[in-house]
């Protein structure tokens, strides 16, 4: 039995009349320990799709289950990452991480939470600013933080969302490199959801790309079956990864493609050319009424030639 | 205008800056003759001065020694024959994406029709995919329909070069292949000379006809060139596919993870690339430091 997964689900939002459906027909299926990345454009439904499987938005039709049992409401097996790290600003990365741990495993000793918090801050590499607010981290220190939390609570499934998509590019891939290391320690089934299709086949076992028909679909399953440790520069010569990049990019690109209306408009384009306005002793336009055109400039050649 | 004359001819060209610790030489002997209608990028560490080179041609920063030739004259200062587009998209904010274009074509048009300029806007708009968003303002487009309009802006003008300062950098991949497309689809359509700032190694093979490599600075100059053999219209599914797209990458990736610190005109064992050679050859004093 897959561990989580969503059956024909679809979602829309509005009211009628001026109503949006975002997902239709989503079917998804994540074994226990799989790392399942999700790939789409900004705005196509990609969040909604994963607050189907939090529990944060009931779909129209169809069911998001987990074990087999139906999806009402967001809860602790299911750990969360935003894109803004959702920290509280006045509690430091200890009491922050603390926060969840104390709820969750509420019949621990508080030295046996204690020493676990401490593991999951130590795993992320913060043990050096554990007692920091996160206003004097920097964004990878705070989404690490959010890492780190949402794993202490030992959730069955991690569930991210576009969680690198506000770092520099240095710091992401070093996220990314950091969150691969983890998964590899304790295979927790991840579902991530990024906009980036290098991302995606560096990190996943599985690249699932969000089509942006409209409304989204889900697109074919690409295995990654590339071997980990993954390096980044090595995997540049993977003939594997040169192929799944290209299919995965152009299926992407063609859907959106296909996606657009084509109408054909009238549209002229008025022959003028731009006036030189650089230099103020180029004054030609005096001598002649209307701008210049390039068909003058082509009488003219044929003048030359004469 | 003869046609063997370059659009764009950057010779010796300096640019020092005065800091507190003394002179300080961001660009030194930067040499580089750009054909009309080619599409040049720069490429190269962030901070080594791709963008001071840029922001000379634009006239945004005058250089502190050497010449500049725009389409057969000295260039100084900024103007519409140099048609920009930066990072972010930089709109008036109060004015709807079709009076952001007409503000400039309003400018180099003056001596055309109402009709003939709101054509030209409207065009250009048009095929940049804003034809029903035209009328709205920045506030109401998402990042990538801004940096359209951004680029419609810069083509209506019809400018002599085009000069773009990391045009896509803000945004996330995906859109930045779309909006490369657009960009690509424009150019077909008029083939305005070209010069590219990107650290983005595939974006430079995908728009590119050569790629101009620069060393670390300070101190920056030509490291290396690289031409780009694919034909046009480029189709991105077919290069990513064809085996010299990963040769041309890894050429590019080695030159900034081994060999930008290499600066040729102060290293006596330097042998050019083919391409690198081809342009230097077209340059009378590649090396003048060397040669003094």
């Amino acid at each position: 039995m897959p561990l989580i997964e969503i059956k024909g689900a679809s979602k829309g939002f509005g009211l009628p009349g001026s109503r949006t459906e975002v997902l239709k027909n989503i079917n998804l299926s994540v074994e226990e320990g799989e790392f399942v990345v999700i790939v789409g454009y900004s705005g196509s439904g990609k969040s909604t799709l994963i607050n189907l499987l939090s529990g944060l938005v009931k779909p129209d039709t169809g069911m998001a289950l987990i074990e087999g049992e139906v999806i009402t409401e967001p809860g602790p097996d299911r750990g969360l990452v935003f894109q803004n790290y959702s920290l509280l600003p006045w509690l430091t990365v200890e009491e922050n991480i603390a926060l969840a741990v104390d709820e969750v495993f509420k019949d621990w000793t508080p030295a046996l939470r204690k020493e676990h918090i401490a593991k999951h801050i130590a795993m992320v590499k913060l043990s050096h600013a554990a007692h920091k607010l996160p206003k004097e981290l920097s964004g990878g220190m705070r989404q690490r933080v959010s890492v780190a939390r949402t794993l202490a609570m030992n959730p069955k499934v991690l569930l991210m969302d576009e969680p690198l998509s506000a770092l520099d590019a240095l710091t992401r891939a070093q996220l990314q490199d950091e969150i691969s290391d983890i998964w590899m320690q304790n295979k927790t089934t991840v579902i991530w959801i990024t906009n980036d299709p290098d991302e995606a086949i560096l990190v996943a076992d599985k690249v699932i790309p969000l089509l942006p028909t409209s409304p989204a679909t889900l697109g074919e399953t690409m295995i990654v079956d590339i071997e980990r440790p993954r390096d980044r520069k090595a995997i540049n010569h993977d003939p594997k990864f040169k192929k799944l990049r290209a299919e995965l990019i152009s299926t992407l690109l063609d859907a959106k493609g296909r996606n657009k209306v084509k109408s054909s408009v009238q549209i002229s384009l008025p022959d003028i050319l731009p006036e030189d306005l650089t230099y103020t002793n180029s004054l030609q336009f005096l001598n002649r009424t209307g701008p210049k055109r390039r068909s003058d400039n082509k009488r003219e050649e044929v003048e030359v030639a004469a | 205008m003869s046609a063997i004359l370059p659009m764009l001819e950057l010779d010796r060209l300096w640019k020092t800056y005065d800091t507190p610790k003394g002179p300080m030489t961001i660009v030194k002997d930067f040499n580089l003759k750009l054909k009309e209608g080619e599409f040049a990028t720069l490429i190269g560490h962030s901070g080594c001065g791709k963008s001071t080179v840029l922001m000379m041609v634009a006239g945004l920063s005058d250089p502190s020694n050497g010449n500049m030739i725009l389409a057969g004259r000295e260039a100084s200062g900024p103007g519409p024959d140099r048609g920009i587009v930066f990072q972010s998209p930089c709109l008036l904010p109060w004015m709807t994406a079709f009076e952001n274009v007409m503000l400039g074509v309003n400018q180099v048009y003056f001596t055309a029709s109402k009709m003939e300029r709101r054509q030209m806007a409207e065009y250009y708009l048009t095929i940049v995919g804003l034809g029903d968003a035209m009328h709205k303002y920045p506030g109401e487009l998402s990042q990538g329909m801004r940096q359209r309009v951004g680029i419609a802006r810069a083509f209506a003008l019809q400018p002599k070069m085009l000069l773009l300062d990391e045009p896509f950098g803000m945004l996330d991949s995906l859109t930045r292949y779309e909006l490369q497309e657009v960009l690509l689809e424009l150019w077909r359509r008029n083939r305005i000379t070209t010069l590219m700032v990107t650290h983005d190694v595939d974006e430079a093979i995908f728009l590119s006809d050569r790629v101009v490599m620069m060393t670390d600075g300070p101190e920056a100059e030509v490291g290396d060139i690289l031409q780009i053999p694919f034909e046009r219209p480029r189709n991105r599914k077919q290069i990513m596919e064809d085996p010299r797209y990963y040769e041309l990458r890894e050429r590019l990736i080695t030159f900034l993870n081994d060999k930008s610190h290499i600066r040729p005109s102060r290293d006596p064992k330097f042998v050019p690339s083919p391409d690198m050679a081809a342009e230097l050859a077209t340059h009378a004093s590649p090396f003048p430091a060397a040669a003094a």
